[in-house]
């Protein structure tokens, strides 16, 4: 997503920017974020970064009231701040990436795992918590006015991280620990990335599973909450999936130019959910960003 | 998450506490990276050079960046040299063959396509005495560095 900051993590990632500027060697961990370094590995060493700098993305969006007002097929385009920061110390370590899959991220890499032949760190588990979905009411837009309040959640779990040549999987098992739903979701990814010259470019694959407990939650309506507008669906669990390429450039030792496109999609089975638009999404952005 | 595409109350929240300061910061950075794009090397003076004329060799840019550090970085690197009159080869610092001679003349122009992880030393020889007329340096930097690595496997706090 272009933004993996949620209002309610926001105070906590002010609190802790002066801890991420402590320290500039780069560290790896996120998918999103590691297949644009061309990271071959994962980090363990103490340290962080941290870049700022602004984009600018159209797109599609395939839920109801995402944007608020948003109608299937229309295209919204905005500026939008871009925010990449790492920290990590003695195994703990927070990350967020605006253009990650995933939002703000803490968690605590327990083990890594290393090629019998060159001694080389190829993989890392990872304990991680991080929200997924995102509140959905009539404060947040009009479109949700008449239905129960869908709360954001926040899940935990293992994320399993491995690096082979060019190539990285992750793939994350997370569990509700925020009594929003108490679902469940898996999610596998493949991201590979390429060097032209200075260029490097990347793309990602990925597919996750959600448990009827969240999809419930979210996408269907219940008699007690259904309207004309919306009428009673009970969503079964399902997959989504993502497919993205892009690419990324040092514009000078401290600039980086990011630019990527980004289709994400789910089983047709969840169009049926009146809160649900179309069976896609698509987006494109580029940003401009500075490493501190 | 992949379900929720963009969400343009966060885009809101984020500007309303950040960019005023993310502005700033930005703006306060412009200069310096100008001039870092800017920047050539000039050479150090050896052997074989009068006061009133040195030698130098100078590289436009003097450096090279590449995104992660490891990666061969790729650069089309203009250089430029004066000396006295005389005959003169353009090497990198260890190779066996020159990337370039001239003949009897007290200047000269290159484009050199550099492709390499480490930085490297360019050498302005003259072929008769074997003498270093001007040395410069061609940088090789990375946006991210590579990272720290410790040799244990499991870890508790």
């Amino acid at each position: 997503m272009v933004t993996g900051l949620s209002a309610r993590t926001l105070g906590f990632v002010c609190c802790n920017l002066f801890l991420l500027c402590v320290a500039w060697n780069a560290v790896a961990g996120d998918l999103s974020s590691d297949v644009r370094k061309g990271a071959s590995g994962p980090d363990e060493g103490n340290g962080g970064y941290i870049e700022a700098g602004a984009g600018l993305t159209s797109y599609t969006s395939a839920i109801a009231g995402v944007p608020e007002g948003n109608e299937k097929g229309e295209v919204h385009t905005e500026i939008f701040l871009d925010v990449n920061a790492r920290y990590q110390y003695h195994g703990w370590f927070m990350e967020l990436f605006s253009q990650s899959l995933e939002q703000f991220t803490i968690g605590y890499n327990f083990y890594n795992g290393y090629n019998a032949y060159n001694n080389d760190g190829n993989w890392a588990l990872d304990w991680v918590a991080l929200g997924q979905h995102d509140e959905m009411s009539a404060e947040e837009a009009d479109d949700y006015r008449g239905l129960d309040t869908r709360r954001g959640d926040y899940m935990s779990g293992l994320r399993a991280t491995a690096y082979y040549g060019n190539y990285i999987v992750q793939m994350h098992a997370l569990t509700d620990i925020s009594r929003t739903h108490y679902g469940e979701l898996a999610s596998l990814k493949l991201a590979r990335y390429w060097q032209h010259r200075n260029w490097n470019f990347h793309g990602i694959v990925g597919a996750t599973y959600r448990s009827q407990d969240i999809t419930d939650y979210y996408f269907s309506i219940h008699a007690d909450e259904a309207s004309a507008k919306y009428p009673e669906y009970e969503a079964p669990p399902g997959w989504s999936y993502v497919m993205e390429v892009g690419a990324t450039y040092p514009l000078s030792e401290k600039w980086v130019f990011r630019g990527y496109v980004r289709r994400t999609g789910m089983e047709s089975t969840f169009t049926a959910s009146p809160l649900i638009l179309d069976d896609h999404g698509d987006t494109i952005a580029t940003a401009i960003s500075y490493v501190f | 998450m992949e379900l929720c595409a963009i969400r343009p109350r966060l885009l809101a929240s984020i500007r309303r506490h950040i960019c005023n300061a993310l502005l700033v910061l930005l703006c306060a950075q412009v200069l310096p990276v100008s001039a870092q794009g800017d920047a050539t090397i000039t050479a150090n003076n050896t052997a074989n050079n009068t006061a009133d004329k040195p030698a130098n060799l100078q590289l436009k840019p003097g450096r090279c960046v590449a995104l992660h550090q490891g990666q061969v970085c790729y650069q089309r690197v203009q250089l430029q040299w004066r000396a006295q009159v005389g005959n003169y080869c353009l090497y990198q610092k260890g190779a066996r063959h020159p990337l370039h001679c001239w003949q009897n003349v007290d200047a000269g122009n290159y484009v050199y396509a550099f492709a390499s992880d480490t930085s490297v030393q360019l050498q302005l020889i003259d072929t008769q005495t074997q003498a270093i007329v001007a040395q410069a340096e061609l940088e090789v930097a990375w946006v991210y560095k590579a990272n720290t690595r410790r040799k244990t496997q499991w870890r508790l706090f």
